[in-house]
């Protein structure tokens, strides 16, 4: 990743953090699942908006124990990138990205993504 | 006891091989401003305009030979523009369709106040939606690159490849032009979407050097998995500045319609 790419992903994370107070407009104005519009069974990333919304309101548990996985995400997401930023500010060397994910990683992504699915129907 | 005449053994050649500020074409050996860039990635030379439509066209008619184009320095500027000033251009045809027929079927109900107001609101909207535009196009980008990113990673799509994230950034960048599909009414959006990952598959195909069943499967990961409310998200986020608007002006009374 080069610098100015390390700086880009600290201005989206910055971006984000200011946007919040706009969250819960756009989050009015997204689109039902269309899945569970059809099926009545959440999708696997079903909870992805209401967890950012959750966050931008402050409440951290509140969208962990909801939305696991996308509050996960957007947590990582959103801290990467102020540490990205500072990388890229300091001149230090940007993230080295993995070109392949070693195979414990993969299947841990896999479990996760279907852990959170199960989760996400069972609370509903 | 070494023999003094026998020269020594060439060091390892290094697998790393740092990218140099007189390559242009990726992969190639060609040196930057000899026209074998992308003509977006030559304005200067070419002018604005020219430099835009040209490369509209080469997108839209050999996006194989556009995307191994891509320069393999750090230059995300480029790309980044050209995304923007493509998603304006889309969200603004999508702005006027609605205000067009918005206001038609406002006039067919005769009601010159609720009129006015479809008219004055739309030419509201559009000008936010064009100043949110870039902003949210940005973030988007960013989010939408980053998921194609890790779904390469995880089908180990880029073991050949050079420009990494950033490469990726920069076929999500340039996939842009799928937008203009919005210029046809109804089905714009459709279209835009099925273009959409046709680009991405054949961009990440060629920058990252790798099979288009690889970046298939990558980029239709997360529609599987998302039951394209990604898709949907990233074409529906004019919606949700329409609806911030109605929010932020407030109760207008419009019992009439």
């Amino acid at each position: 990743m080069s610098r100015q790419t390390a700086l880009l992903w600290g201005g989206v994370a910055l971006a984000l953090v200011a946007l919040s107070p706009l969250a819960p407009y756009i989050v009015d104005g997204l689109w039902t699942c269309p899945f569970k519009s059809v099926t009545g069974v959440p999708c696997p990333t079903c909870g992805t908006a209401r967890a950012a919304l959750a966050l931008s309101r402050g409440e951290v548990w509140h969208a962990l124990t909801q939305y696991p996985l996308p509050s996960l995400a957007w947590i990582l997401f959103v801290a990467g990138g102020f540490y990205s930023l500072w990388l890229g500010l300091t001149k230090r060397l940007p993230i080295s990205l993995p070109k392949r994910l070693p195979v414990w990683a993969r299947i841990s992504i896999v479990v996760a993504v279907a852990a959170n699915w199960i989760y996400s129907i069972v609370s509903q | 006891m070494n023999d003094s005449s026998t020269p020594p053994p060439p060091p390892p050649e290094s697998p790393y091989r740092p990218p140099s500020h007189g390559e242009g074409r990726l992969g190639g050996g060609q040196p930057a401003g000899t026209g074998n860039l992308l003509p977006w990635e030559e304005r200067d030379r070419l002018g604005f305009v020219t430099a835009l439509v040209e490369t509209v066209k080469l997108i839209v008619t050999n996006p194989t030979d556009a995307f191994s184009r891509l320069r393999v320095d750090g230059d995300m500027a480029s790309p980044i523009l050209f995304g923007v000033i493509l998603t304006v251009i889309s969200v603004v045809f999508n702005q006027l369709w609605s205000m067009l027929f918005g206001s038609l079927i406002t006039a067919l109900s005769g009601d010159a106040e609720a009129m006015a107001f479809m008219t004055g609101f739309g030419a509201l909207q559009l000008v936010a939606a064009v100043a949110f535009t870039a902003i949210f196009y940005v973030v988007f980008l960013f989010i939408g690159a980053g998921i194609n990113h890790l779904c390469l990673m995880l089908v180990g799509a880029l073991d050949n490849s050079q420009l990494g994230f950033d490469g990726t950034l920069k076929v999500v960048a340039y996939s842009s032009v799928s937008g203009l599909a919005n210029i046809i009414p109804f089905v714009g959006g459709i279209i835009q979407l099925v273009f959409a990952l046709v680009l991405l598959i054949v961009g990440l195909a060629a920058v990252h050097k790798t099979t288009q069943g690889k970046a298939a499967i990558a980029v239709l990961i997360p529609v599987a998995v998302c039951c394209a409310c990604i898709a949907v998200l990233f074409a529906a986020f004019g919606a949700a500045i329409m609806t911030m608007l109605g929010a932020a002006m407030g109760n207008l009374n419009l019992n009439s319609l």
